[in-house]
């Protein structure tokens, strides 16, 4: 349905050689007109693109020729996907809801080109979300971006055109893993990584939906830094641990999976245990294997024999034994070797 | 049927082993061991392809938690029986401390090892063991030190906020670790060789030693298993405070089911275990 629209909507123009200024308001009226009609036909999809802004921008090759100074590379694509839109909470919405300020004027928008376009961004989000924009300006992440632009702003997050619902509290398990995969992730992909190893992420990814992620403990708009010993940190943990103090907050929670980056008393115990399991498994499992062959060959004829044969090493050393044995047949300890279980009996 | 029995003639004559104090609390490690390595391993391996669907069978991670705590309630049930009946045995002087029936090391046990490798490559005969071998003595010795760790740490994370009023919050780090590679060893120890294979494993035990589930043994297992005790107790005529004849009546029926049914769950949580551990090494 969707990618039929939009192969009727190239059809209907946007393909073809872009018509000179003059002529386009005319082109343009009519080809919003056709889209319009056909909007109509091709049903609840293009039923939301009143405005006819998929016309130009559902072309997968639609981009911005004249692009902007410091941009380098390819031409910024203009393409907005519509079938991910209509799958976003915001499928309700009109593009210029979010897009305000742009004159339909084709083929050039009139922009307010001296207001950079992250802070044009922030005030569509916040002309309906005033809570989580007033949440947002205390966060490090706004303190970053009215500093120098650099931090990240809503759609950083939540992307621009796929924005996905969340409803606070309960979400499964998958899903706020995703979250903060694709969300932190992306520019915290050391510390999600580091926290992946740990505890809480792990409980969260067998399906523990009470679990913490980045953003319980961090917050979702208002995003701190978090350090230990902080009285913001002691009320990030008392969410879900109610006694928590300061101490509490000492618990590193973003270690490497080798633990390089741990207190040196976390070291000290990983190293001491890894150790002692390899060399407690391998003696163990090396005598365990001598052990059983030898009993078993011992006291089972038969079976003994045959797992005696996987073991051809102990035979070797057996049968060098028993031609030193042979060597020298009147040895103290002939009568004794051969058949322990029965010596022992014979004591009776 | 048992040798040196002539004057019993027609009595199966057995060799009490284990009292039902001990027997209960190998219920208990038997237990609390199972629930708390099947509950506690897929968070561990949770790479594993078999975590999430173990878990599933399990009540997912919170079910997994609830019966971790209860398994570990049972856990230091049996650690505080066990010191506490040891307490009992030294306070009230019920029997020597060392000598050859005690579990605590000797230089015995040294002998035995070196004898035992000797016996290995053929280069000597099978030790004569007291009433404890080596490897028993280790089971025993590295259980107790093993729940006492690994118990001592799961409750600091069982109360994290008490922990860390009196203790650093890198202290649960430490017991993390801790906890997780103790386990993980006392699981290697007790499933891939010494336990498993030593008590129950060897051919004359296997697939599963009845004595820790009835109590007693045969007497001519009981001699050829042990023949430094018999001789001993021969010697010292007090072998009638072990051998007695065979226990007959429900119990006895009971504990041959008891013994079947932990036969199966042992297997069950060895592959479990190896599932999840082997898994991970191989895809």
């Amino acid at each position: 349905m969707q990618s039929n629209t939009g192969e009727k909507m190239n059809m209907t123009g946007v393909g073809l050689p872009r018509p000179r200024r003059h002529v386009g308001r005319a082109a343009a009226s009519a080809t919003l007109l056709a889209a319009l009609m056909l909007g109509l036909f091709v049903g609840v999809a293009s039923a939301q693109d009143v405005e006819g802004c998929l016309i130009c921008h559902g072309d997968p090759n639609f981009t911005d020729p004249t692009p902007a100074e410091n941009q380098e590379g390819d031409d910024l694509s203009l393409y907005v996907d519509s079938e991910v839109f209509l799958s976003s909470v915001h499928k309700e919405l009109k593009c210029s809801d979010c897009h305000e300020g742009f004159l339909l004027t084709i083929p050039n928008h009139q922009l307010d080109m001296d207001k950079d376009f992250r802070q044009v961004a922030i005030e569509a989000c916040e002309g309906c979300h005033q809570e989580a924009f007033q949440e947002y300006q205390t966060s490090d992440h706004a303190q970053r971006f009215y500093e120098d632009q650099a931090g990240p702003i809503c759609i950083s997050c939540h992307g621009s055109h796929a924005i996905r619902r969340v409803n606070l509290g309960e979400e499964s398990a998958d899903f706020k893993m995703s979250m903060a995969r694709d969300s932190c992730g992306q520019c915290h992909a050391d510390k999600f990584e580091q926290a992946s190893h740990e505890f809480h992420f792990k409980a969260l990814s067998l399906g523990y939906e009470r679990a913490a992620t980045c953003f319980d403990c961090h917050g979702f708009h208002d995003n701190l830094a978090l350090t230990s010993g902080e009285p913001e940190t002691v009320e990030a943990c008392r969410q879900c641990h109610p006694g928590a103090n300061e101490g509490f907050t000492y618990f590193q929670m973003h270690l490497e999976e080798g633990f390089q980056n741990a207190w040196w008393g976390v070291r000290v115990v990983y190293y001491f245990f890894s150790t002692l399991l390899v060399v407690v498994l391998v003696t163990g499992i090396a005598y365990t294997t001598v052990h059983f062959q030898k009993e078993t060959r011992t006291i089972l004829g038969v079976f003994g024999r045959g797992t005696g044969r996987l073991f051809g090493f102990i035979r070797q050393l057996e049968e060098e034994s028993m031609r030193e044995r042979e060597g020298r047949p009147n040895g103290p300890e002939d009568q004794s070797k051969d058949e322990p279980e029965n010596d022992d009996r014979g004591m009776l | 049927m048992a040798a040196g029995t002539d004057a019993l003639e027609g009595v199966r004559l057995v060799y009490r082993r284990f009292s039902a104090f001990h027997r209960f609390n190998h219920y208990l490690v038997m237990i609390s061991f199972f629930g708390l390595v099947l509950t506690g391993i897929p968070l561990k391996f949770k790479d594993s392809l078999w975590a999430e669907f173990f878990m599933g069978l399990i009540g997912g991670v919170e079910g997994a938690g609830f019966i971790h705590r209860v398994m570990a309630v049972f856990n230091f049930t049996y650690f505080f029986l066990e010191m506490g009946y040891m307490s009992w045995y030294v306070a009230a002087r019920k029997g020597p401390i060392f000598g050859p029936d005690s579990i605590v090391p000797s230089k015995k046990d040294w002998q035995d090892i070196k004898g035992m490798f000797r016996w290995f490559l053929g280069r000597g005969p099978k030790p004569r063991f007291n009433r404890f071998t080596y490897w028993e003595k280790f089971d025993f010795w590295a259980l107790l030190a093993g729940t006492f760790l690994i118990g001592g740490t799961g409750l600091m994370m069982w109360f994290p906020e008490f922990t860390t009023s009196f203790l650093p919050g890198v202290s649960l780090n430490v017991a993390l670790v801790l906890h997780s590679n103790e386990a993980f060893l006392a699981t290697g120890v007790i499933f891939i060789f010494v336990h498993f294979f030593s008590a129950h494993g060897r051919p004359e035990s296997f697939p599963a030693d009845e004595v820790i589930f009835s109590g007693s043994l045969p007497l001519d297992h009981y001699i050829a298993d042990r023949p430094a005790e018999y001789e001993n107790r021969l010697r010292a005529g007090t072998l009638d405070q072990v051998v007695r004849p065979a226990p007959t009546g429900p119990m006895t029926r009971v504990n041959s089911w008891l013994m079947v049914v932990f036969s199966a769950v042992a297997l069950f949580a060895a592959t479990y275990t190896m599932l999840l551990v082997v898994w991970p090494l191989l895809f």
